[in-house]
Order: C-alpha cells, then structure tokens, then sequence
C-alpha cells in the first residue's frame, strides 16, 4: 500500500503521486478574478442584508447579481482546481496499480475528460450566441442582456480544456522522463 | 435498450469510472455526456446550455462559497488555535480531558464551517501534535477527530444541506435548523462516550490534576467568545428570519473579517490567501453539483427517474421497510462514493419517491447527512480518515479503529431519529418566515 499521503492545496486527499500542470498565468488570473467576485459577493449581499433590516429598503439586484457571480465563480474556478490537483478521486484502485499503469490510466481519464468537456464547452459558447443574436435580455429591472453572464460558462469550460490539456501534457512527460517504472 | 437497462447502464459507468480513479466531477459529468450521446446522438446535447445556465444562475448556491470563505478566513488567521486553547481550559477538567476539547473544538468550528473535512483539518492539526505529547491514546485521539470532524456538516452552517436543498427545493433555513438539536445530540453523545471510556479504561487520557485561576478561565473564554458571536450572528439571523443562508454567509464572511482583525492575525495576506483555498476548494464543489445538474437532466430526458419512482412505489413497501433499503443503499454507498457526489446522483432519483412514500423532505435531510457522515469515516475511501492521516504520524488503521465506536453512536442516533423525529423537525417549525 502507497505511504503517500498529502492534502493538495484545494483540499483534496491524495494517496498516490499524482503530478499536475501547476497554474499558467491564465489560472492566476482567472484565480484573481474569482477572488473580486467573492468579494463583491459579499459587500453586494452583505449590502442588501443590511440595507433591508436597517434602512427598511431592496438594493433589488442582488439575487440577480448574485447568481451571474455565482455562475462565473462555478465555470472559472473549474480550471484553476484542475491546474492545482484538486479535484477529489477515489484512489483505491489507483494504490494497486503499478506506477506507469497509473499514470497511463489517469492520461486515458483526461483525455476522456478532455473530450467531454469540450462537447459541453462547444454547447455553452451555443448558448451565449444564441443569447447575442436573439437579443435576450433578463427579465429583471436590471434587463441584463443574458450573454454577458452567460459567456462566463463558455469561457470557464475552454479554460478547462486548456488546462486538462496542460495536465495531459504534464503527465506524458512524466511517463517519457521515466520517473515512473 | 429499455430504462431501467439505460440507468443501470449510466450507474455502472458512473461507479466504474469513480472505483477505477477518475476525479469525481468527471466521474459524474462522462457518463451524463455519454448517455445523451448514446440516446439521442448530438441532438441530445442541445439541452446542456440551458440546463448549465439553469442550474447554476442561482442565489441559494452562492452561500456555498461564503461559508467556506468565512471559514476559510477564520484558519488562515490562527483562530482556530485560540479556540481549541480556550476549549481546552473550559472542557478538559471532563473525564477524557483534551478528548473532550476535541469534539467541543469540532462542534463550535463546524457552527462557522459547512465542511468536515476543513473541521476535521482544522481542529486537527491543533490538537494531535498536543494530544501526542501528552500520551493520549492515539486511536481515541485520530477517531474522536476524525468522527467530531463530521459534525462540520450536521451542524449549520452545512454545505451538504446548501445542495440538497437546492436539488430538492427545500427551505436551506429550515434544513439548517433542523440540523441544529440532531447536531447538539451527537456532540453530546459523542463527549458522553469519551467520559465513559475513559472512566471504564483511565490509561487512554491522562488526568488533569492542574486547576485554572480565575484569569485563566477569563482568558479563555475571551479565546472562545469570537465564536459564539459569530455563530449567533450567523445562525441566529436564520433563525429568527432576519436573513436568508446566503445573506448570513455575506455578513459571517464580513463578522468573521472583523473577529480574526481584532483576535487573531488578519491583513491583505491572509484574505488573499483565504480567497485563494476558497476559489480552488469551490472549483471542485461547484464543478460536482453542475455535473450532477448535467446527470439529473441526462436521466430525466427519457423519462427514467419517473420509471424508476413508479418502479419503487409499485413494490408497495411500508415506510419503515423503505428506509431499511435506503440504510443499506447509503451504508454501501458510504463506503464507495464521495459524500457530495453520493447526495448528488442519489437525490434527484429518489426524491420523487420520498414524496410518495410521505417522507418529510426536512427530516430526510438531516437522515442523509448523517449517512455521509457516517461514509465519511467508512473505509476505503472515507475521507476524514485520511485528513486525520496526513496530519499525524500514526497509523492508519488506528483511525479506522479509533472511529468505530463513533460509526456506532451515529448508527445510534439515526435510530433515535427514526423513533423520534421531532428531534430534527421541533425546531424548524420555529423558525422565522424570512425575508
């Protein structure tokens, strides 16, 4: 049974080695960004707490704001977490397997990841077309036209690509160095 | 192929891929992707737009990232050190001693935490290296860790109730208070058991003979009274209907900058720092419950989770025989997938059904936490096991068997609830209309 043991910076458990891309400036800027929207997560609700208990008033935004944030937050984190290994995986199988099985086997998952994900990506960036061409707007007092926000989902999920393709490539030249047997 | 052979079909791969070591997100999106393919080709796709944007543009959701933010901030600036430093003045004079600080110090972190395993983490990393010196029994030491660590999600705030309750539009305050005397009860149940233990066996804590000034006690709870601000301020406004979870989560995130500035070590670093695990700790919570939203609307585009209610309501079972099956589905289930990943392809499949079989959706609620809770501490794959692990220089199988007798109080606990389910749902029916 592997000894290794280590909690990745996302919070994820690792038992086995698993070797990552690290961030490319891409991810630290989309990991900046993330971090404003938090932020502004929080004055903007915080905001709308306070105003609505204290001064008896709506900001009238914030459920509307606060879901495109959230929309935003979900797709760009998506590729920073895959960039620092910290997607969670069950790795009892994994711990059995030789070293190069391992690794040949977790290149066969991103890849299968990778075509997914490109599939979804493909139809997010349809999505937010459609929204331009057709002129859609919310139905809200905002009338926030739908693909602004919505173009943060077709965004997250390419970087996403970019970044299992950086994992894959990680991975093969682990496996051609030869750190593994 | 008929529905019930495609579900089969969709579960396989799903559990196929996640045994063989897939990451979870992709465990679950895959297989949603392949069985729209293999059903309707690229045609099947057309939905996925409106169903991602559907899915995630929503309010409830954004409580999830402030509540780890707010605990996020709260590690980052060492307050989770005071807290167990004051916990161990106040608790340890227990039969059990710094045992006893350990599920005090999990329950008041988990009432600022929706997580176990940044409970268990946190707590952790406090309270092993000090227990270790000490010569406490190390397989009480790693178990009463890693099963206090799963009071983070019984206990609100709760992540775990933020995406049930969004997959089952269910009221997250009420979740939330329905969590609260169930939560209460195992903390209780939990530190009874470590008195009695070391009661019947004293040589698994040492005895404290030390007794405290008056000035020690003062400061210690000035280490402690940050919390109970914060969780009053937080849980409170829930409670009385000031505020929804999420705008709580927005003013914890905001009281808990203020705590660690004035208690513990707070600057631009340490919120840099927090943003930074929150954004990677969410990239993988969120990316799980869109990929479940991808998976409920891939088995619901033939119609196969209305099959599969029919099929569970045509065996006519009582209520109690439903529940049975739903114990041994979980408890295997525990022990094979992820907790987020088990409420996120279970739910949407058996909600429906709860519903026909009158089961109120609260109270399952709470049933199911504890469920993934008790999978949390399960071997192979439970996952405070191993954050306890990484955390300590003993061996795992000391904290497997350093947690059974918690497995055993959770097991407990779910029989009280089911014989008494007034211990989840007195307190939800009081709570504030809400805004």
């Amino acid at each position: 049974m592997s000894d290794h043991l280590e909690i990745s910076e996302g919070g994820a458990v690792h038992r086995i080695e698993v070797p990552i891309a690290g961030a490319s400036p891409i991810d630290i800027a989309s990991e900046a960004v993330c971090g404003l929207f938090l932020l502004a997560m929080i004055v903007m609700i915080g905001a709308e707490a306070i105003a609505r208990n204290l001064l008896g008033t709506s900001l009238q935004v914030t459920d509307e704001v606060g879901g495109y944030l959230l929309v935003a937050l979900t797709f760009l984190s998506m590729s920073v977490a895959e960039s620092h290994g910290a997607f969670h995986r069950v790795e009892f199988v994994q711990m059995r397997l030789s070293p190069s099985g391992r690794m040949i086997s977790q290149i066969i998952f991103e890849l299968v990841s990778l075509a997914a994900s490109a599939l979804v990506t493909w139809q997010l960036v349809r999505l937010a077309l459609n929204s331009f061409r057709t002129e859609d707007v919310a139905p809200t007092p905002l009338a926030t036209p739908l693909w602004m926000p919505q173009t943060s989902m077709g965004i997250g999920m390419a970087l996403l690509c970019l970044a299992l393709l950086r994992t894959i490539a990680a991975k093969v030249r682990y496996l051609r160095a030869g750190a593994v047997r | 192929m008929s529905s019930g052979v495609e579900l089969v079909f969709i579960l396989g791969v799903f559990l196929a891929l996640l045994c063989v070591g897939m990451t979870i997100p992709f465990a679950i999106l895959v297989p949603s992707v392949l069985y729209l393919l293999t059903h309707a080709g690229l045609a099947g796709l057309k939905g996925l737009g409106l169903v991602s944007w559907g899915s995630m543009d929503s309010f409830t959701l954004s409580a999830i990232p402030l509540f780890i933010l707010m605990a996020e901030i709260l590690q980052e600036s060492k307050l989770s050190m005071r807290v167990y430093r004051g916990l161990s003045t106040l608790v340890a004079w227990m039969p059990g001693g710094l045992l006893q600080t350990n599920i005090a110090g999990c329950a008041i972190f988990a009432a600022i935490s929706g997580s176990s395993v940044v409970t268990a983490a946190s707590i952790g990393r406090v309270a092993l290296p000090e227990l270790q010196r000490r010569n406490y029994s190390p397989r009480l030491s790693a178990g009463s860790l890693a099963a206090g660590g799963t009071l983070g999600i019984l206990i609100p705030p709760s992540i775990a109730m933020i995406v049930y309750g969004t997959f089952t539009e269910t009221s997250v305050a009420k979740l939330f208070m329905a969590g609260v005397m169930p939560g209460l009860l195992l903390t209780g149940m939990f530190m009874a058991y470590i008195a009695a233990h070391a009661w019947w066996r004293p040589e698994v804590s040492p005895v404290l003979t030390k007794r405290h000034s008056a000035q020690e006690l003062a400061s210690a709870f000035v280490d402690v009274i940050p919390f109970v601000v914060l969780i009053v301020g937080t849980i409170g406004s829930i409670y009385s209907g000031l505020v929804t979870p999420t705008e709580a989560a927005a003013v914890g995130c905001m009281l808990a900058m203020v705590i660690a500035y004035f208690w513990g070590e707070f600057n631009f670093a340490v919120l840099r720092h927090a943003s930074q695990s929150t954004v990677r700790v969410c990239g993988n919570i969120l990316f799980i419950i869109y990929a479940a939203y991808v998976f409920s609307y891939a088995i619901s585009y033939a119609g196969v989770g209305e099959q599969i209610t029919q099929f569970l309501v045509s065996l006519n079972l009582s209520q109690l025989e439903f529940f049975g099956a739903l114990f041994v589905l979980y408890t295997v289930l525990g022990c094979l997938v992820e907790s987020l990943g088990m409420i996120v392809v279970t739910v949407p499949l058996l909600y429906p059904v709860l519903l026909q079989y009158g089961v109120d959706p609260i109270w399952f609620g709470v049933i199911l936490v504890l469920f993934i809770e008790m999978g949390q501490i399960s071997p192979p794959i439970g996952i405070n096991l191993f954050v306890i692990q990484s955390i300590w220089s003993g061996k795992l199988a000391d904290v497997v068997m350093g947690t059974i007798p918690f497995h055993l109080i959770i097991f407990v606990l779910l029989g009280l609830l089911v014989l008494f389910p007034d211990i989840a749902m007195w307190l939800p029916g009081r709570v504030g209309s809400g805004p």
